[in-house]
């Protein structure tokens, strides 16, 4: 509706259960709009606003919704993501060993045009738990170094420890991504909403209106 | 083996099937704050609904055995998918035993000896389960007519995912009780659309742009001047009475208002009867056999021939058809003169979306995951009540309500029977757009075009890479024709001569690969022998509405998503009676619109500011107050 043309980036998160995917988003997120999340709901998506090199673009973040408990995630969660996060719990091994799984689970899904390129970035969080730790820098470090240098943070949604500077890559690899990946003209696709529906109510039948 | 934690396994209500009212019901049950387990033992969404990427497509279709699991024939065809699954596997050993449970090849008396607490009791469920699409086939140039069809083959098998093949394709009205379901639930939120560019009728004389509008009848090139006249004159005399069926959108009024609303009832209108024959009242009108039918299939988009076999179209119905189709038009996006929307990826993407908004709503999904048995609790005046069922992983789920999809909670060696109407379906690749022009778009091919005529009309849904179904270049085409007699030797002739007939449009043009089926929805009534314990059983919770048992996508109307909303609104209703609110405006989604709501307004004020300044050469006005003090 809108007449400006907004950028606007699809980013996923992807990790096991329990290792903070929700948690980081509304930490990120939630300093701007904690009115949108209910405790008593799951997550949907959140969106914020973020300036990129002096570029307003619109993150649109995307929870799993619990739907990867049973690897049970849509084809259509995946479809046109812009960035694709993937997050362990660094006290959690096997967390971090299904990062491979996942990645790869999203590359089938989502088929981006050139996944070898295609932009990820690595959470390991809970840095709080500095004491439990169990997956070392160097091991993450190094398994995002052999899949074509995925950048690599450590987080803690807990204490916001990082989060805004991943995001801030995360939204920065996003939109290089968006630039790269229309080499084809696409038409417009609509989307339904509200507001379009009570325009449209009052609309008359117009002259050109056949009935 | 229990994936499944305890706390999981207590639900309001368990979902058998993904498949897209199962979906919808499961998002409403959600939404109303029931506890919902959805579980599906293919690996991916939309059952009988789903839209499949390319491997996945050809696997089920060259598997013409009707009893297969959907996602059987995927390793067999060398899926990509399995790379990852293994990776699953390897780290996850408890996903490991995905298909063909264990259970599945023990005899029925074995199964009933699963371990149920006491005072419960076990009913043992077929491990068969079967699909409403029957004589399925696919051939790669099926005319051959190509060189290097193998080079063509590995290019496309490269990236099966471009594709997204819908075994049921579906089409939304703009303006329809589905879509406003669409955008009060927030459902509308996860899925994008295409319009309909234009609808073509393939005559005689060759294809034919349909006018909608009046200039369109005006400058119309094919119509004889009198026939516009009598075209013009239909439409102005009908106005009233169709206009007065565009009522209010649900969006605004809320869903459930709206579903209150009734259909025509003014029967003065037009000096018609209501239930008489549509064709018949055409033809008082005066109109042109082929206007008859622009109107009839094009506008209507009626499925049936005027043979004495078939249903008849009343006055009542087209006049509803007849107000979905103008109500809708021109809603959504210019140089779409169709009111009608394609969901993008087909219309597995929107069953994903509702069991998105289940999920959000704490609904707990698993997919691969089978039911063996039902298990009833035996009350105390003796009879048995369905208290939940058991897994294929052993898990037992306590659940007071089932719903469950046409091909789930079958008996051994009790055969489905289909109804009598089925659809015959033929998917086919191109080269070039079949209707001439690019774009997703509908032709119909009424009886009398061809000769000699064929059996019943033919309808054609052109999809290109702008509705996410195939890659740039390539263009799909699903023909589609009702019929209600035995499919005979030869079901898709009629199908063959059509896409013959428009081939012979553009020489040029290559079918890259053909794939064709019978879609037989299964009767929901005669699907147990209810003289077993387990069928008298199961017939007994369909009565007390502790079982829903959702049908197979209809074989009519062939491309309309209608039924569907109203199986699922009905199905909730007679679970929680039909006061509960179905599906209303979650919290975050009425936020999230209202925030929209106001920006739109700040964009229009800085506009006008903007205006303003240009105009009057003064520095705008700086605030929203100052503006609306100054009006």
């Amino acid at each position: 509706m809108s007449a400006k043309k907004k950028v606007l980036l699809k980013v996923i998160i992807l990790g096991d259960s329990g290792v903070g995917k929700t948690s980081l988003m509304n930490q990120y997120v939630n300093k701007k709009f904690t009115n949108q999340y209910k405790a008593t709901i799951g997550a949907d998506f959140l969106t914020k606003e973020v300036m990129i090199d002096d570029k307003l673009v619109t993150m649109q973040i995307w929870d799993t919704a619990g739907q990867e408990r049973f690897q049970s995630l849509g084809v259509a969660f995946y479809r046109g993501a812009d960035c694709c996060v993937l997050v362990h719990d660094l006290t959690v091994p096997k967390t971090f060993e299904s990062l491979e799984v996942w990645r790869d689970e999203f590359l089938i899904q989502a088929s981006p045009r050139d996944p070898d390129n295609f932009p990820f970035v690595v959470l390991g969080n809970k840095a709080d738990l500095e004491s439990k730790r169990k997956v070392t820098a160097a091991r993450a470090t190094q398994w995002c170094k052999s899949k074509n240098s995925i950048p690599y943070h450590e987080t803690s949604a807990a204490t916001a420890q990082n989060v805004e500077v991943a995001f801030q890559e995360i939204a920065r690899r996003a939109l290089k991504q968006e630039h790269t990946e229309d080499p084809i003209y696409l038409p417009e696709t609509l989307t339904l909403n509200a507001n379009q529906q009570n325009f449209s109510n009052n609309r008359p039948m117009g002259p050109d209106c056949a009935c | 083996m229990a994936l499944l934690t305890d706390d999981e396994c207590q639900a309001d209500v368990v979902v058998l099937g993904t498949g897209l009212t199962e979906s919808i019901v499961a998002a409403a049950v959600a939404r109303s704050g029931r506890r919902v387990l959805h579980l599906d033992a293919a690996e991916t969404y939309g059952g009988a609904g789903r839209s499949l990427p390319l491997r996945e497509y050809i696997a089920w279709a060259g598997d013409a055995r009707d009893a297969r699991m959907p996602g059987d024939g995927v390793q067999a065809g060398g899926d990509l998918r399995s790379l990852p699954r293994h990776g699953w596997q390897r780290l996850w050993e408890p996903f490991a035993p995905r298909r063909t449970p264990e259970t599945a090849e023990m005899p029925e008396e074995t199964r009933e000896q699963t371990e149920v607490p006491e005072g419960q009791r076990a009913f043992a469920l077929s491990p068969e389960r079967t699909e409403c699409y029957a004589e399925r086939s696919f051939e790669w140039d099926p005319f051959q007519q190509m060189n290097g069809i193998r080079r063509k083959k590995n290019e496309l098998l490269r990236n099966p995912s471009a594709f997204s093949l819908d075994l049921s394709p579906r089409l939304l009205y703009g303006r329809s009780e589905h879509v406003d379901v669409l955008i009060e639930s927030g459902v509308a939120r996860y899925l994008e659309f295409q319009g309909l560019k234009f609808t073509r009728v393939l005559t005689s004389e060759g294809l034919i742009s349909v006018p909608l509008t009046k200039s369109e009848i005006f400058q119309d090139a094919h119509l004889s001047k009198a026939e516009k006249r009598m075209l013009m004159r239909f439409i102005t005399s009908i106005q009233p009475y169709v206009s007065s069926l565009a009522f209010q959108s649900a969006a605004q009024l809320g869903v459930d208002q709206a579903a209150k609303i009734k259909g025509p009832s003014d029967q003065s209108a037009l000096g018609m009867e209501l239930d008489g024959s549509w064709r018949a009242f055409l033809q008082q009108q005066n109109l042109s056999e082929r206007l008859q039918d622009f109107i009839t299939y094009s506008i209507c988009l009626w499925d049936w021939a005027p043979t004495e076999a078939f249903p008849q179209l009343s006055c009542r119905e087209a006049l509803e058809r007849l107000g979905a189709f103008i109500s809708s038009l021109g809603l959504y996006g210019r140089g779409t003169s169709m009111p009608l929307l394609f969901p993008m990826y087909g219309i597995g993407e929107v069953s994903q979306g509702y069991t998105r908004l289940c999920a959000v709503h704490r609904g707990v999904y698993a997919l691969r995951t089978r039911a063996t048995h039902l298990l009833a609790q035996e009350e105390e005046d003796g009879t048995m009540q369905l208290s939940g069922l058991v897994t294929c992983r052993g898990e037992q789920i306590k659940a007071s309500r089932l719903v469950a999809a046409c091909g789930e909670l079958l008996q051994d060696q009790v055969p489905s029977q289909s109804s009598s109407q089925h659809c015959r379906r033929m998917t086919v690749l191109l080269s070039s757009p079949p209707l001439g022009e690019e774009g997703v778009s509908l032709c119909v091919v009424p009886p009398q075009s061809l000769d000699p005529p064929l059996q019943n009309v033919v309808q054609v849904l052109q999809l290109d890479f702008s509705s996410g179904a195939c890659p740039h270049g390539y263009f799909l085409a699903h023909l589609s024709q009702a019929s209600i007699s035995d499919p005979g030797p030869l079901p898709f002739a009629d199908l063959d001569r059509v896409l013959e007939e428009l081939l012979k449009r553009s020489p040029k043009t290559a079918c890259i690969f053909r794939c064709r089926y019978l879609q037989r929805p299964r009767d929901v009534a005669t699907r147990w022998d209810v003289s077993t314990r387990t069928g008298g059983f199961m017939e007994r919770c369909l009565h007390e509405e502790r079982l829903a048992v959702v049908s197979d996508p209809p074989a009519v109307p062939q491309l309309l998503a209608v039924q569907e909303v109203h199986d699922a609104r009905r199905i909730f209703g007679s679970f929680f009676g039909a006061e509960s609110a179905f599906l209303p405006k979650p919290q975050h989604v009425a936020e999230e619109e209202m925030s929209g709501s106001l920006e739109e307004l700040e964009h229009f004020n800085q506009q006008m500011q903007a205006q303003e300044a240009q105009e009057a050469q003064e520095p705008p006005v700086a605030s929203l107050v100052q503006e609306d003090a100054e009006q």
